[in-house]
């Protein structure tokens, strides 16, 4: 392999990338050469803190595992701790959770869209999808309780029923968000700044993109047809007919157009569901006990989320959780060779990276990046096991 | 309506965010913020105490409880175990109540 002359750092604290993430990219000129990834820079040992936790308080740790999908990680959670019961929930609380995941795509994808305008310098598009974000923030604040963290998962039920007038609350926003989204993504694909500088950009071919094993809207944008909800459907998505979004090409402006149709599907979603919400009493929360490990998926709104949970003494005893950003973040390395420098902020942002989620156990010292096994790294880094 | 309309639009409108700290938003009902102990209700049970994911709650004795505010993650477990009725803990809707200082960061008593 040649050496370069040039070593560009890109992060972790950088003007144009926001998460912490350091890319050594190597430049010949404007072009990139190689590129080197360090990440661990928000390293919290979620995984370990999940463990000698009982299951309740479990799920209010792993709902902190990322900021932006925190119904996610609870769903998942309380998926695979329904699937060690063997319980199946009430409908009415199906329903509610359907909704209430939908709820949190959209913001995801809204909040994702807004970044990647001012990525590319377009400011007023940027406040302009965050102030519809707000709208679905206001629900969950209504029905939740929080903003970032809405904790309204509970095993075998949910912490609050929907009041009388939340319903109609919802649909409003929504309607109004996904009117809007539908107007800015006219405008976006119309518009010659935004065509032109994510067009053929980060392109991920499809054969790339199995070989990876991508999931969720980068795959989708590639011509992969996978989502969890269609193929491991859970709450509603059996019962609720909705378009799996896809695209062809596979670079940035594929995916900007298949995650706003998400969120204007997403909308489709909560209203159809709405329109049917059972009329039922939810389940009082009660503590649970747990024993035995079991495993779930759910489509998040970066792709697939996995857990695995080990339970002994109704403590959890082993964590594993596999995040959607874990499983591509390492395709930035092949991404960008070829690419100009200008570029690598547009692309690292286009594949939506929550770095939070990522984080789990990578030791480097040196340069050198060490892989160790459960007990070993136990053993070296001293967590009791 | 296209974007070049919204903008002209928007150019005469109110903006849509607030002064801050002047004009403060009212959260909605729901909303959990600094936790509030009514120490009178409380029958002494610990429950609170041991199910705290973060452990943010000391427990003195029964009437005397402290939660602290900066390691909270208002998660809210320990109201809905508490099986008080009516119940001990409550959320307040008061979310600025960050502080340099360590002792600002406690619960209000009720
Ligand atoms: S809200 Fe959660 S973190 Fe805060 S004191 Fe109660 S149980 Fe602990
Ligand atoms: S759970 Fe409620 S009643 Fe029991 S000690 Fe805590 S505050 Fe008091």
């Amino acid at each position: 392999m040649r050496v370069h002359d040039f070593v560009m750092p890109v992060g972790p604290q950088s003007p144009a990338i926001k998460e912490p993430i350091l890319l050594k990219v190597c430049l010949e000129g404007e072009e990139v050469q190689k590129v080197r990834m360090v990440t661990g820079y928000t390293h919290r040992g979620i995984e370990y803190l999940l463990e000698g936790k009982n299951p309740d308080q479990a799920l209010y740790v792993a709902s902190r595992v990322c900021g932006i999908c925190s119904i996610t990680h609870e769903r998942a959670y309380v998926r695979t701790v329904e699937n060690i019961l063997g319980y199946d929930a009430p409908e009415r609380v199906k329903a509610i959770r359907t909704v209430l995941f939908e709820l949190e795509r959209m913001q995801s994808h809204l909040l994702w869209a807004g970044f990647m305008m001012h990525e590319i310098g377009l400011e007023t598009l940027f406040n302009y999808f965050w102030r519809e974000r707000e709208k679905v923030l206001d629900c969950f604040e209504k029905i939740t309780g929080g903003r970032v963290h809405h904790n309204i998962n509970k095993i075998r039920t949910l912490r609050y029923d929907m009041e009388e007038e939340d319903p109609e609350f919802i649909l409003q926003q929504v309607r109004s968000v996904a009117r809007k989204t539908r107007d800015y993504y006219n405008d976006c694909m119309k518009e010659e700044v935004v065509v032109s500088r994510l067009k053929n950009v980060g392109t991920i071919p499809k054969s790339m993109a199995l070989e990876w094993g991508l999931t969720g809207p980068i795959a989708r944008a590639s011509g992969v047809r996978i989502d969890t909800r269609k193929i491991d459907p859970y709450d509603w998505y059996s019962r609720i007919d909705f378009e799996m979004a896809a695209g062809k090409r596979g670079d940035a402006l594929e995916r900007l157009k298949v995650r706003l149709t998400e969120v204007m599907e997403s909308a489709r979603i909560v209203e159809r569901v709405l329109s049917g919400l059972p009329d039922e009493k939810i389940p009082p929360h009660s503590l649970s006990r747990v024993e035995g490990e079991g495993h779930a998926r759910v489509e998040a709104p970066r792709g697939e989320l996995f857990y695995y949970l080990r339970f002994k003494n109704n403590r959890v005893e082993r964590a594993k959780i596999r995040t959607p950003s874990f499983s591509y973040m390492k395709i930035l390395e092949e991404l960008l060779p070829g690419m100009v420098v200008g570029d690598v902020p547009v692309i690292v942002a286009s594949l939506d990276p929550c770095f939070s989620c990522l984080e789990r156990v990578l030791v480097e010292k040196n340069g050198r990046v060490e892989e160790l096994r459960e007990k070993e790294f136990r053993r070296k880094y001293s967590c009791p096991g | 309506m296209g974007l070049k309309t919204e903008v002209l639009a928007w150019l005469f409108r109110r903006p849509v965010t607030e002064n801050y700290p002047e004009q403060k938003k009212k959260p909605y009902q729901r909303f959990r913020g600094r936790i509030v102990y009514y120490s009178k209700r409380c029958i002494g049970c610990r429950l609170c105490e041991r199910n705290c994911p973060v452990n943010a709650i000391v427990f003195h004795e029964k009437g005397r409880i402290d939660f602290d505010m900066g390691k909270c993650i208002l998660c809210g477990l320990c109201r809905d175990v508490c099986p008080a009725r009516p119940k001990a803990i409550a959320f307040s809707t008061e979310y600025d109540y960050s502080s340099t200082r360590k002792e600002d960061l406690k619960n209000l008593v009720k």
